[in-house]
């Protein structure tokens, strides 16, 4: 009968799962015992396109450290958790990676959630924690001590299209604005409402969806009824697609939409929501600077071996490893707490831009090596996504209003 | 007299267990088998003795889970006693869910405690401001070692069997027994049969949602799909099914023979460990619906004592 | 309120709708027949939304071959689990035995599913699934079209089985009156399991119609299955009838408050009908008098 098959089908796959756990690095040039840095990503569940991204970027660059000897002879080698980015499995995920003596730091994270989870518990059991994506302003406005970010924290997201409503597109008047019940949908949108706020614009819609729905029909038929100018949007994937595909479906047309990076900003995005999605804006972690020839390098170098362009978090992964890898050779020794020493003596120049952990406006180890940079606005244009404001980092001219049709 | 000493024997053993056995995940084992015992003996008193399937338990449980966090949180409440706050608003939570669907019987009823269940939950997603909403709560404090947790939930579960003991092996049990075999003949002979169902669902959510706030102190996160998913609803059931529904023990051997499987599983895959619950429900219900523990009283040929025949079948017959 | 905004929702409750009410049919014509609430049902949608998704992928081939597929599949899956496991289970333990045991097999479904497809989201390519004619302003999605249309075929397609031909009017008898029904000759156990397998059938089938239109992952099926319930509820637990007009109904509902409510709560309009129907008119709007 049909379930005695599919029971057959669920033992031989259970068999098959202590297979999985073959995911830690590959093999490095460097000899010597493996440095191991922890990280959790959802590597599977709806946002495992993101844990891809990382994996692909820390293996690159750990392949490239190694390439060239390692940390005094060693090579670091990346262990992998998968959250599949739910809270509650980030934590046990985390408490499993300290438990193991031979891991030395924690990286990754992922969602803005996740991120906090493992901070509580770096700070806890004393383990370095290097925040690499997660931008929610909680992860470094709690004063944790043994976590410190890379990445632009979430409200510095919207900077980019705050600068572009002042100098571009300045008959904007009227804002929708949905997004997602999270700690990242709101660490990105409340900042940018308030700002809107004070500026004289007017918020017509102002929706919280929950996360992973199935349907946003009914949410886009409420935004179209007020034909707003701009429509805000803060999303992951799939939403993020879904989001824009169903806005076309509907006819929505306004002047100009825009993601706050996430699910806006990321191949799949493209994929997923074809051509619907052109001209749509994001604003977000740029992917370093367009005209550094470094950056330039690095993005051929992963096209070449992965078949796409480097985005934000791409960048923000291979900039954290060689973060990590140059704290790991200051380092007095490979203790944990030596290693945290490191790591917020950094001052490092990255493909990601200038490194360098700061207390701040309330901020506790949080980079902040370009004041308020680091972050971009783009857009898609024929299926690319292209810097487009400021205009000192741009690769194209922005296409304004957007064609949405 | 047996019995008594027996029962007496295992609590002694239970005490003294975290001074023999110091491995972590074994106590952490022994954690969550003594809550879901917990959890499994305040469903059964509805469930089993009452005859009412209840999905919507895990209402109570995130009530106390949420109820004890916010009062620690925004007034530096202490969880302990935020955990009687919070199993005081569950009973009173319980009041209207009861009022509203007692009037239902068999599966109707089954599907309006769910339908309240979800209802709770998306409110509780829904009030950022007071719940955190989506992400859920987090307790930076330090409340005590996993010891000291042992020890709490051995209390609140010993305490549970009491409380449910004297239920049972009383002229309530009679009443409960004849509610579940047939509510209209229990109120014909004089039986207050909404009364009695109000008040065993009242003591089911309060041991329900103690068990809600020790999770949320013993876990320091939680959120909405955490603590009110359908699945802890599931999780309770499937441990007194397994162990045997209608009995005292079966909820307790139930836990003890889930959790471990469960635990490790989730080792493996965070799949396999509700697709374990799931299987078991359905081999258990198929091969063995009276559980671990009436089966094996049938096999020594043991009666129950006189009050409540603890070994009777889930609504046997038509 | 734009006028045009609320016909828009309306137009879009009338297109989803129609396929809640598929689902909600089977499960009515199951509840109907053998008083089994079958907790299953979601999970055999998701596995509907799956065969046409793998149809698709891996046969490059279209709807309509997914539903000729599914058609005898899971009339077997559901004649299959009646037989081996229903059946037995009603027997030993009941009714609430069988609202446990398809409990579990859900969770069971469901976890296996995400095991071996894992819990990444499928959809079909966008190219396919955002199509839509613009009328008068008005957006009509293109699948959605197309769903309905199959959908309300189905829907005619088992009334005609019902009121027609001797299973159908089997099924019926028994739906009324059981013991009358086995006096009168018809074969209980034999109506069950047709029953059982009509129901599986329309839910698979519904899930096919439902994979351009929604995202496929192992736990959609807990999404249709709650909706489902309300409709079954809001027309009558057995009535065909009131599965297919609520489900209309239902999504017209769910669509228009969307248009007043925060996104949030959308859900939980389901649930708050659900529960008031049951307090107040638990025999739905046609009851079990008309089938």
């Amino acid at each position: 009968m049909k379930i005695r098959l599919l029971r057959a089908a669920c033992l031989a796959a259970l068999l098959c799962i202590p297979l999985l756990n073959a995911f830690a690095g590959p093999p490095a040039e460097a000899k010597g015992e493996p440095i191991l840095i922890g990280t959790i990503q959802p590597m599977s569940g709806p946002y495992a396109a993101f844990g891809v991204k990382f994996y692909q970027a820390y293996n690159m660059a750990a392949d490239e450290i190694n390439a060239a000897g390692g940390i005094k002879g060693r090579p670091i080698q990346i262990v992998f958790e998968d959250s599949q980015d739910k809270m509650d499995l980030a934590q046990t995920a985390t408490r499993k990676l300290v438990e193991n003596p031979k891991i030395v730091a924690l990286m990754g994270g992922r969602l803005s959630g996740a991120g906090l989870a493992i901070a509580q518990v770096a700070e806890r059991e004393h383990i370095p924690y290097l925040v690499d994506h997660p931008s929610a302003d909680v992860i470094t406005k709690s004063g944790f001590q043994w976590t410190c970010r890379l990445n632009p924290a979430s409200s510095f997201n919207s900077v980019p299209l705050q600068k572009f409503l002042k100098e571009y597109a300045k008959d904007i008047k009227t804002v929708a604005v949905l997004y997602e019940n999270s700690v990242y949908g709101k660490g990105v949108t409340e900042p940018f409402k308030t700002w809107l706020g004070q500026n004289g614009y007017q918020i017509v819609v102002s929706e919280l969806y929950p996360p992973l729905s199935l349907d946003y029909r009914d949410l886009l038929n409420k935004v179209k009824a007020q034909n707003p100018d701009l429509l805000f949007l803060a999303g992951n994937i799939p939403d993020s697609a879904l989001i824009i595909r169903q806005s076309k479906e509907l006819g929505l047309t306004p002047k100009m939409i825009s993601g706050a990076g996430a699910g806006f900003s990321i191949n799949e995005f493209i994929e997923q929501a074809g051509d619907a999605a052109n001209t749509v804006f994001s604003t977000g972690p740029w992917s370093g600077n367009p005209k550094d020839p470094k950056v330039q390098a690095l993005a051929e170098k992963f096209y070449k071996r992965f078949g796409h362009y480097p985005k934000e978090h791409e960048a923000e992964g291979y900039a954290a490893i060689y973060v990590m890898a140059d704290a790991l050779r200051r380092a007095k020794s490979l203790s944990r707490s030596d290693i945290h020493d490191a790591l917020l003596a950094t001052n490092l120049q990255t493909t990601f831009g200038p490194v360098k952990f700061d207390t701040f406006e309330g901020y506790t180890n949080q980079n902040n090596g370009l004041k308020n940079g680091q972050v971009v606005l783009s857009q898609w244009q024929n299926r690319r996504l292209y810097n487009v404001w400021p205009e000192d980092v741009s690769e194209g001219k922005p296409q304004y209003p957007g064609t949405y049709k | 007299m047996r019995k008594l000493v027996l029962a007496l024997l295992v609590v002694i053993a239970l005490a003294i267990y975290p001074l023999v056995v110091t491995n972590h995940f074994f106590l952490h084992l022994s954690i969550m088998a003594l809550m879901y015992a917990l959890l499994g003996m305040s469903w059964n008193l509805l469930g089993g003795y009452t005859g009412q399937i209840s999905f919507g338990h895990a209402a109570f449980f995130g009530t106390g889970a949420y109820t004890s966090t916010i009062l620690l949180l925004r007034y530096g409440i202490s969880p302990w006693l935020g955990m009687l706050v919070g199993a005081v608003f569950a009973v009173l939570l319980s009041l209207p869910l009861g009022w509203l669907t007692f009037r239902l019987r068999g599966p109707y009823f089954a599907l309006s405690t769910l339908a309240f269940a979800e209802v709770v939950r998306v409110i509780v997603y829904n009030w950022d401001s007071l719940t955190g909403g989506g992400d859920g709560l987090n307790i930076l404090a330090d409340l005590g070692g996993i010891v000291r947790f042992y020890y709490i939930i051995l209390t609140l579960t010993v305490a549970g069997v009491l409380v449910m003991r004297g239920c049972v092996r009383s002229r309530w049990g009679y009443f409960l027994n004849a509610i579940r075999e047939d509510e209209d003949a229990a109120e014909a002979l004089g039986v207050p049969a909404t009364r009695m169902k109000l008040i065993v669902l009242a003591i089911s959510a309060f041991f329900v949602a103690l068990a809600g706030s020790f999770f949320a102190s013993y876990q320091l996160y939680i959120n909405p799909d955490l603590v009110y998913e359908s699945q802890i609803s599931i999780q309770m059931i499937v441990v007194t099914i397994v162990g045997g529904i209608g009995t005292l023990e079966g909820p307790v051997v139930g836990a003890l023979v889930i959790v471990p499987l469960s635990e490790y599983f989730r080792g493996l895959s965070p799949v396999a460990n509700p697709l374990i619950y799931g299987l078991f429900i359905v081999i258990f219900m198929m091969f063995l619906p009276e559980g671990i523990v009436s089966r094996i009283r049938s096999l020594l040929g043991r009666r129950a004592p006189a009050v409540a025949e603890e070994h009777k079948q889930v609504g046997a017959g038509v | 309120m734009k006028l045009i905004s609320l016909i828009q929702a309306v137009v879009n409750g009338l297109l989803v709708g129609s396929l809640y009410s598929v689902i909600a049919i089977g499960l009515t014509i199951i509840f109907g027949v053998m008083r089994v609430i079958n907790m299953a049902h979601g999970e055999l949608i998701m596995l509907g939304m799956y065969v046409a998704f793998w149809v698709f992928t891996l046969l490059k081939l279209g709807q309509v071959a997914a539903l000729l597929i599914s058609l005898p599949l899971f009339l077997v899956l559901g004649a299959g689990m009646y037989g081996g496991m229903v059946n037995r289970v009603e027997r030993r333990a009941g009714e609430m035995g069988t609202l446990l045991v398809t409990a579990g097999v859900s969770y069971l479904v469901a976890n296996a599913a995400q095991l071996v497809w894992k819990a990444d989201y499928r959809s079909l390519p966008a190219a396919l699934t955002t199509r839509s004619w613009f009328v008068g302003g008005i957006s009509f999605n293109y699948s959605l079209m197309w769903a309905f249309l199959a959908a309300v075929m189905l829907t005619a397609a088992t009334y005609l089985f019902l009121i027609y031909t001797d299973a159908g009017r089997a099924i019926r008898a028994t739906a009324q009156d059981r013991e009358a029904a086995a006096l009168m000759g018809v074969q209980i156990h034999r109506t069950n399991m047709m029953a059982f397998a009509l129901g599986t059938a329309l839910a698979g089938m519904a899930g096919v119609l439902l994979t351009p239109v929604f995202y496929v992952y192992p736990y959609v099926g807990r999404v249709f299955l709650i909706k489902a319930f309300v409709v079954v509820v809001l027309g009558g637990m057995g009535s065909v009838l009131g599965a297919s007009l609520g489900g209309l109904l239902f999504g017209v509902v769910e669509s228009v408050a969307s248009l007043f409510i925060s996104s949030g709560y959308r859900d939980a309009v389901g649930l708050v009908i659900f529960l008031l129907v049951l307090l107040f008119k638990p025999s739905g709007l046609f009851g079990r008098s008309r089938f």
